[in-house]
């Protein structure tokens, strides 16, 4: 009887606190509703006419310059121009979000930064929790419903205007979706840092200093660590979640929306959940007194301390060392002052100086700590190489320096045109091909190793080496070896020794064959073949047997070296260049396909062809396309 | 009733309260003095349930204020800056209330409007010292409270708003039984305002009395003895301070008139006569009694 009345209490003051913050935020709702209308909805509406006439244009221009094969629908076109539109709106709205995001934060906890006003909230017959709890559901209904009373406006437009989805990486609706669940990430991240925070100049710079200083300490770390341990590389892409994992405003910036980033949507809800249930706690156990304090809660103020001290000792560590040769001098330096700086700022002098300097210890013993890992090779990470038989395939990519001339046909699109992978890489299964890459990194552990170690940072130029092992287990081994610049002289490292046996690799029709499409496709895929020399272009569309052996043709040219750019630099007995089109949707057919589509499910598309100039008489290709009359 | 068991309250390496204890009895009018930095202030906001005691108890009717939104539903505190809503007017600060406070009595809201010179529809941040204080006072008697918890409310109200205050407190106390703590300086506003008084000082109770009891409990003496005696001759009186000028002695002694005069008589003084004490001088003698360095403590 007693729990439930009190729940009926709990309940009560809730929805009191959250009426009547919600109307005391009823002007912010609708300056941020009319000012992401302006930013969406509104110009659609005004900028759609105009795309629907100069799309109809542009598609006759295809049209009648007979280019039509190539050229893309007149939807495309269309949906084009408002993925552009997309490019522009969606950050433009994203922006206010994040700025109303910190405004309202402002305006709905900054009471518990202020003596007198703490007077009046804390005697006020409502508890911390629903106090806290129907502020934080007044804010972000304050934030997400203009977002999606303009959203659904912004898409009875579109529909209305017959614009589809054709070109658009993901969906308004789901950009939506994101765009809240990351406000309501930002927006409880600014809740928790109101509830750790003694004034509201605090609370901002501690979002601003965690936002900002987490990502870079984050990228400077894996910079650091890149430059240190062989084949240790980031793929900054596939790392956004970690890179942005504690700044949502970071991360609301972020492109990120697609198939594979589930984790990153799952991770926000699981961190919107801690962070609000940690405010919740310590709003219960923040001591009223603390306001006009610096900090109600040490803890952030100790990490924010310790980011940015670490963001200004590594960056400007990095920063004299390409200038001066003086990482350690930078590193000290920087870190020194940053962290003086950064007390100075929290404590409003110097008082407390002396007193932190113990936190700075800290930050010293972590970064030698970390060095010391890295300058050893990151425990193994290193000289780690597969057994043989362990290994199901390896992804490799041993330099560009056997470009097919003309470019080849090396990208991989969805079926509606969003790309899947911009250039394939070779894909090993035999197991005699998986033996010679690891015997060839193995080579190049050696040299890395007997060239300096422990290792130090070092300037890369252009890939030298690239693996990725699939293994049996299901799991994954990935190395990129970079050639780079000797720390003393200056000069590149030679690896003229491994060049050879990089040779090899290259040279096995296994990896000829995973770095083009043209080996992956078959004759019914084959839509029309463009043939371009000196006379001007021609268009043909070849039956079965002619595709057939046309694909023969350069399948055999290919693996026989003969269109290699390298190849054919010094033998420019033509100027032919033939474009292969391809149909819209071609099934995935082979295994070496599928591992380069990552999770698509789809059937693929290879917009743009496959482009290959034929400037040797003696390839197949050249004798077939004059057998064929299409040199005439 | 309000019940302090030990109260302590500590703000980093500062004690406010020092394990306070005494009980203000419900329907009283309890005046809170005390030097400054005494602790009035924090004891006010830790019975409004605003601080948590970091030892000790402070119970209202048996119940403590920090985090009881039952508790608090039956008190309503007015600090020393009394703090609105931004651009909030009286009716907006109202409509406020209103919706925390559940005994709120918007009949009584319009009425006190009415008594009380001041403008519903104004900005409240504009208006003077005085008048945010009337503003206050208003929203409190409004939302009927059973504690009223006043700060240093006399500051910046006119001779005729005090006057008018203590009206509408009396009423509401003799009406609705209603608990008024005040912490203040003033002292003669208190005197003749106020049933029971209790003084603080850094951190610690000096004495909690009615007021009555305290200025029947203690009396001025003034006297003429040639020759003067010794100090040792006044004994058993309970002096708390003397004055010795020539052959005029003027003495603050505890206990009853007639039992003090009989001593004072014993001695065969030319002339003595007992003066009655103000608030003010009873809060001096009993302070210098303590000890307590007087050029720092009453103001």
């Amino acid at each position: 009887m007693t729990l439930k009345t009190s729940s009926n209490n709990t309940w009560k003051e809730f929805t009191q606190t959250y009426c009547w913050a919600l109307k005391k935020s009823r002007g912010m709702a609708a300056l941020l509703f009319l000012l992401t209308f302006m930013a969406d909805p509104m110009i659609l509406l005004l900028s759609a006419p105009g795309w629907l006439k100069d799309a109809a244009e542009e598609f006759n221009s295809f049209t009648e310059s007979g280019l039509q094969t190539a050229a893309l629908s007149l939807q495309q076109i269309i949906s084009s121009y408002y993925n552009s539109f997309l490019k522009v709106a969606i950050p433009f709205s994203t922006s206010l979000l994040l700025l109303f995001t910190l405004i309202l934060c402002i305006q709905l906890f900054s009471y518990m930064h202020n003596k007198r006003s703490v007077d009046l909230f804390h005697s006020l017959p409502v508890g911390r929790t629903p106090m806290l709890l129907g502020r934080w559901c007044a804010g972000l209904t304050v934030l997400f419903v203009p977002m999606i009373v303009n959203t659904g406006i912004a898409e009875i437009v579109r529909l209305s205007y017959g614009i589809t989805l054709e070109a658009v990486s993901a969906p308004p609706l789901l950009q939506m979706l994101w765009a809240l669940l990351i406000t309501m990430a930002s927006f409880t991240f600014c809740l928790f840092m109101a509830v750790c925070s003694g004034t509201t100049l605090d609370t901002i710079l501690s979002i601003l200093g965690v936002n900002a200083g987490y990502p870079v300490l984050i990228l400077l770390g894996m910079t650091i660590a890149t430059m240190i341990v062989p084949g240790l590389s980031f793929d900054y892409r596939s790392h956004l979640l970690i890179i942005t994992a504690l700044a949502p405003f970071s991360a609301i910036l972020v492109p990120v929306i697609t198939e594979a980033s589930a984790v990153f949507p799952i991770w926000w809800v699981v961190l919107t959940l801690l962070l609000l249930s940690a405010s919740t706690i310590l709003y219960q156990k923040r001591k009223s007194e603390s306001a006009e304090n610096n900090f109600a809660f040490p803890i952030p103020k100790i990490i924010i301390r310790f980011l940015l001290t670490a963001v200004g000792g590594i960056g400007f560590g990095l920063v004299l060392r390409s200038i001066a040769n003086g990482f350690l001098i930078g590193i000290v330096t920087g870190s020194v002052i940053t962290h003086i700086a950064v007390e100075a700022v929290y404590s409003r002098g110097f008082s407390h100086l002396k007193k932190s300097m113990k936190w700075y210890g800290v930050f010293a013993a972590v970064f030698v700590a970390f060095y010391g890992v890295l300058a050893t090779g990151l425990f193994g990470y290193d000289t780690k190489v597969p057994n043989a038989q362990d290994v199901a395939s390896v992804t490799v990519n041993a330099g560009d320096t056997d470009i097919i001339a003309g470019g080849g046909c090396r990208t991989i699109f969805s079926e509606k045109h969003r790309i899947l992978n911009s250039t394939i890489t070779p894909l090993l299964t035999d197991q005699k091909n998986i033996q010679a890459v690891i015997d060839t990194q193995k080579k190049v552990i050696e040299h890395y190793r007997s060239d300096s170690y422990p290792y130090q940072l070092r300037n890369t130029a252009s890939r030298l080496l690239t693996v990725t092992y699939h293994m049996k287990n299901g799991r994954s081994i990935h190395r990129d070896y970079q050639y780079y610049y000797n720390g003393n002289s200056g000069e590149l490292v030679s690896w003229e020794a491994y060049n050879q046996q990089l040779k090899a690799i290259t040279s096995i029709p296994e990896y000829i064959k995973g770095t083009d499409m043209i080996f992956h496709v078959s004759a019914s895929d084959v839509k029309s073949v463009d043939v371009t020399n000196s006379s001007g272009q021609n268009s043909f569309v070849p039956d079965e047997a002619a595709k057939q052996q046309l694909l023969d043709a350069l399948q055999q040219d290919i693996l026989n070296r003969k269109l290699d750019m390298s190849n054919t630099r010094q033998k420019e007995e033509s100027n032919i260049s033939i474009c292969v089109n391809f149909k819209d949707a071609i099934p995935v057919r082979d295994d070496f396909v599928k591992s380069q589509v990552g999770s698509y499910q789809g059937k693929i598309s290879l917009n743009g062809g496959g482009n290959y100039n034929i400037i040797r008489k003696d390839t197949v290709t050249y004798q077939l396309m004059q057998k064929m009359g299409w040199l005439n | 009733m309000i019940e302090v068991k030990n109260l302590t309250k500590h703000f980093e390496d500062k004690t406010a309260l020092d394990k306070i204890s005494f009980h203000i009895p419900s329907g009283s009018l309890f005046g809170l003095v005390g030097s400054n930095g005494a602790g009035k202030s924090t004891f006010l906001r830790t019975l409004a349930g605003i601080y948590s005691p970091d030892g000790g108890q402070i119970l209202v009717d048996g119940a403590e204020p920090f985090e009881n939104s039952t508790v608090k539903s039956r008190l309503f505190f007015i600090s020393d800056f009394p703090y609105f809503i931004p651009q909030a007017t009286l009716a907006e600060m109202a409509d406020f209330y209103s919706r925390v406070y559940p005994n709120w009595n918007r009949k009584r809201y319009e009425e006190l409007c009415s008594v009380f010179p001041i403008g519903v529809k104004e900005k409240i941040s504009n208006m003077s010292k005085g008048m945010q204080r009337q503003a206050a006072l208003i929203c409190a008697f409004a939302a009927q409270p059973d504690y009223l918890l006043m700060d240093e409310i006399f500051d910046g109200l006119d001779p005729v708003m005090r006057q008018l205050l203590k009206r509408v407190v009396s009423s509401d106390v003799s009406e609705r039984g209603m608990t008024v703590l005040i912490a203040s300086h003033n002292l003669r506003e208190l005197e003749d305002f106020c049933d029971h008084i209790g003084l603080l000082h850094r951190g610690g109770v000096i004495f909690e009395r009615e007021l009555d009891e305290l200025k029947l409990g203690i009396n001025k003496v003034q006297a003429v003895l040639k020759p003067m005696p010794e100090l040792s001759a006044f004994a058993p009186l309970d002096i708390v301070k003397t004055e010795i000028r020539g052959s005029l002695i003027n003495l603050v002694v505890r206990g009853g008139k007639e039992e003090i005069m009989a001593k004072i008589n014993s001695l065969n003084p030319v002339f003595a006569e007992i003066l009655p004490l103000t608030l003010e001088e009873v809060f001096i003698s009993e302070m210098e009694a303590a000890g307590y360095d007087l050029e720092n403590i009453l103001k």
